[in-house]
């Protein structure tokens, strides 16, 4: 604990001035200063100084004047500041001055509710940053789980400090049934939360509701950390989007950053629009997280950096297994949920296995809190508990742990011996086990939109595949990784990517053949950036729906439903199949996303990065198809780069 | 190397190199500002300070004479007392009478340095502690109205239970 190691290094300094002191006291205490005479200091000064020759006189801290005192406590804490002003009426009037309390920290001790309400009270209006400490840290002792923040505490501290810019909470611990961020001072420019956490025993549905309207509350918001806070999940982003001027943004450390695509990808396409600073370091995101930054325009620096855990082997390993086994999991979940009749009957509206692709996944969106907190905890847990049927998704062959697309960084494998960043590319289904297991395309398809994360779907496997018996196949299932290739940063771990503002969204996607189809020549023509208008529209909708608390819905049901009626084709999911199928025709490229900008971005990638650092070396030891610069190259032209920001 | 005298309260006279005299904001404004000409051997009183304080914020000057000025950066440089250097804390480390001499002495002499690095010194006294440790150690008396103090003791009783 901090605040107890404090004062023991303090001591050896004051402990001689305190045996010094008692043994002149007891020579007696000739004179006793007044508070009255000691702020007028030029007399007192005079007398004391007569008196030193031949007494033996007790200075106190009291001798000194204000002015003094002041220079002092501007060196203090705000908590030995409340000691302070409880020792005499004098020190508690000196303590009063605003100047003091222009940035109150009581970070320095743990504090639940009651104690910080009660040391609010000494907040002025001038206070301008205020940082707290709760309790989480004391874990696994009870009292951790003893809120930092009510709603009426945030409501004391609005009306004491009207001008409140800075608030950072470390530790905290908030109960988020009775309160969430609307209820923070309106005046915040900079809001911190650092290993926060929030009641987890709740449903997810009203746990998720903590950040939603932050955009309407703070709207001065331009700088938001969220550091290591498990409860932060991907949906946040709806809302964060949303917020007009927020400038900086760190979600470093949520292990809840994964899988982020379906709300990231709406939420950078219509928000994000002052954004400059993205950290997403320490979080286990994958390429397909990263791309849909990459379309955020403002955005000029993206700090990247693998978590720690995974950065060896054995832990690599583990989490690959956790990860596999999890997909293995919700896949026989979710496989039940299609055939299982009584899920289809949950959506009356529709039939077929359409419907039943909604239900399912319409039922992952809650699971997808919960299992992401099991293995977000710990990396090696073995599979989420048998919950409900809520399948996460319906992938086959799903990444299993993929940092950052290697074509971005082609040019990144040096410096053995310190290992970074590993890539590990997409592990594969073995191509008959995967025939086999194809879910029904259709609802896969409408899967991908929301998921995204699946990318091996399969365009050419025959729509309407009968389903192949449960779960006994998935024992068959052989993911193999096709290729492990391990990455070298220098020093820091951190790489940058620095947006071009003059993106080229001219680029035609030869591998999207459906998409020609459905379009004709002149949809293939059409800028990949831009979606067709429905889609748009829906997209857009989606977005401005997110003011509901629960947003989560707009992203699932809406694309979908949109997507199919433009699109009319059962096994298209025409946002993402051009895309998925180039994954499958090439194997490399890692971005299915949601909308074709989006997707867009890895091979610009890789075309530039193949432009700015020579052609990209061939993989070591890749038995794969060859990496799309070669189709790419053509149509793209250098949009936007990639900077490795290596330190020196 | 001119010298200048200085003659403290208690009538002891010290002969002090003028640079190192000019690290008082006072003495160097009495100097340059009113004129006062060191060279006619007068010495210039210094009647709030005790030749044994002086002796010791001399050396302290002599020490000191060649830092350079400190930046000015108000604003982030506070709340930091973990950076005075180590020959400043040996000097400090003093009873409390003395060093809040120093501190007295020091504001008279308007010498800016010394004040920071004192109160930076009894900040780390400070730091971290309840209220009943800090009237102990500074022998501050608690002149609350009762009442009052009731009051303030509940408010303060989380922190009490803790240590």
């Amino acid at each position: 604990m901090d605040t107890a190691e404090q004062p023991d290094a303090a001591i050896p300094s004051t402990s001689g001035i305190c045996s010094s002191s008692s043994s002149s006291s007891a020579s007696g205490r000739k004179r006793k200063l007044s508070s009255d005479e000691c702020t007028n200091e030029q007399p007192n000064m005079k007398i004391l100084s007569v008196e030193l020759s031949d007494i033996e006189l007790q200075v106190s801290l009291m001798d000194l004047s204000d002015e003094i005192l002041m220079e002092i406590f501007l060196n203090l804490d705000s908590d030995s500041l409340i000691s302070l002003s409880e020792c005499c009426l004098r020190l508690n009037s000196v303590i009063k001055d605003k100047k003091l309390w222009a940035k109150a920290d009581f970070s320095s001790s743990q504090l639940g509710a009651q104690e910080l309400l009660r040391k609010i009270h000494h907040l002025q209006g001038e206070t301008k940053s205020l940082k707290i400490r709760g309790l989480t840290s004391v874990y696994p002792l009870d009292k951790w789980k003893t809120p930092t923040l009510t709603a009426n505490m945030l409501a004391q501290i609005n009306k004491r400090c009207p001008g409140l810019e800075h608030f950072e909470i470390i530790e905290g611990y908030m109960d988020t049934n009775n309160m969430a961020i609307i209820s923070f001072p309106q005046s915040i420019k900079t809001l911190v939360f650092r290993k926060c956490e929030a009641d987890r025993s709740m449903a997810s549905e009203i746990r998720m509701g903590f950040l939603s309207k932050i955009d309407r509350t703070l709207q001065k918001l331009e700088e938001l950390t969220i550091e290591y806070c498990s409860w932060f999940d991907t949906h946040d982003f709806m809302a964060l989007s949303k917020v007009p001027h927020l400038r900086y943004l760190s979600l470093k450390g949520c292990a809840n950053m994964k899988d982020s695509v379906p709300y990231a990808s709406i939420a950078t396409r219509f928000g994000f629009k002052k954004l400059e600073t993205l950290d997403l370091r320490d979080t286990p995101i994958s390429d397909s997280d990263v791309s849909c930054f990459n379309i955020v325009q403002s955005l000029k620096e993206l700090l990247l950096e693998c978590p720690e855990y995974l950065r060896t082997e054995r832990g690599l390993n583990e989490y690959n297994e956790a990860e596999r086994q999890r997909v293995e999991q919700l896949r026989r979940i979710a496989n039940q949920d299609i055939i299982n009749p009584l899920a289809r009957r949950q959506e009356p509206g529709q039939a077929g296995p359409a419907g039943a692709g909604e239900g399912a996944a319409a039922a992952n969106q809650q699971e997808n809190g919960a299992a992401q907190q099991g293995d977000g905890d710990n990396a090696a847990e073995p599979a989420p508990p048998p919950r409900p049927p809520r399948p996460h998704f319906l992938g086959e062959g799903r990444n299993v742990f993929r940092f950052v697309n290697r074509h971005f960084f082609p040019n990144l494998h040096e410096n053995p011996g310190e290992n970074i960043i590993r890539i590990i590319n997409r592990a594969e289904m073995d191509p008959p086990a995967a025939a086999a297991n194809q879910p029904e395309p259709q609802a896969n398809g409408q899967q991908a939109n929301q998921d995204q994360d699946q990318q091996p779907q399969r365009p050419a496997a025959p729509p309407l595949a009968p389903l192949p018996p449960l779960p006994a196949d998935n024992n068959n299932q052989e993911i193999r990784q096709r290729h492990v290739r391990i990455v070298y940063n220098n020093r820091r771990n951190i790489i940058r990517i620095i947006n071009h503002l003059e993106r080229n969204n001219n680029v035609e996607d030869n591998n999207n053949d459906q998409q020609q189809q459905q379009n004709g020549a002149g949809g293939a023509q059409q800028p990949q950036g831009v979606l067709p208008p429905p889609v748009e529209a829906a997209y857009q909708q989606i977005f401005e729906a997110g003011n509901r608390d629960r947003v989560e819905n707009g992203p699932v049901a809406g694309p979908a439903a949109a997507a199919q009626e433009h699109e009319q084709q059962p096994a298209a999911a025409p946002l993402v199949n051009g895309v998925a199928a180039e994954n499958n025709e090439n194997g490399a490229v890692d971005a299915a996303v949601v909308n074709g900008a989006v997707a867009e971005q890895a091979p610009a990638a890789a075309a530039n990065d193949g432009a700015v650092a020579g052609p990209a070396p061939a993989a070591p030891d890749a038995p794969e198809p060859p990496v799309p610069q070669e189709d790419m190259n053509g149509e793209l032209s250098g949009g936007f780069y990639v900077i490795l920001h290596i330190a020196a | 190397m001119s010298t200048i005298k200085l003659e403290t309260s208690d009538g002891v006279k010290f002969t002090v190199k003028t640079q190192v005299a000019k690290c008082s904001g006072t003495i160097r404004t009495m100097l340059e500002d009113i004129g006062i000409n060191p060279q006619d051997g007068e010495a210039i009183p210094l009647s709030n300070v005790h030749s044994t304080i002086l002796q010791k914020i001399l050396v302290w000057a002599e020490h000191h004479v060649d830092d350079p000025e400190p930046p000015r950066d108000d604003a982030d440089a506070a709340k930091r007392t973990d950076d005075i250097c180590s020959w400043d804390e040996d000097f400090l480390k003093v009873d409390q009478r003395t060093l809040f001499d120093v501190m007295l002495a020091a504001n008279y002499l308007d010498m800016k340095q010394l004040i920071a690095v004192c109160c930076k010194t009894v900040a780390n006294m400070i730091k971290g502690k309840t209220a009943d440790q800090i009237r102990k150690t500074f022998n501050i008396e608690n002149d609350f109205p009762p009442g009052d103090e009731d009051k303030i003791r509940l408010r303060n009783q989380f922190c009490e239970e803790r240590r």
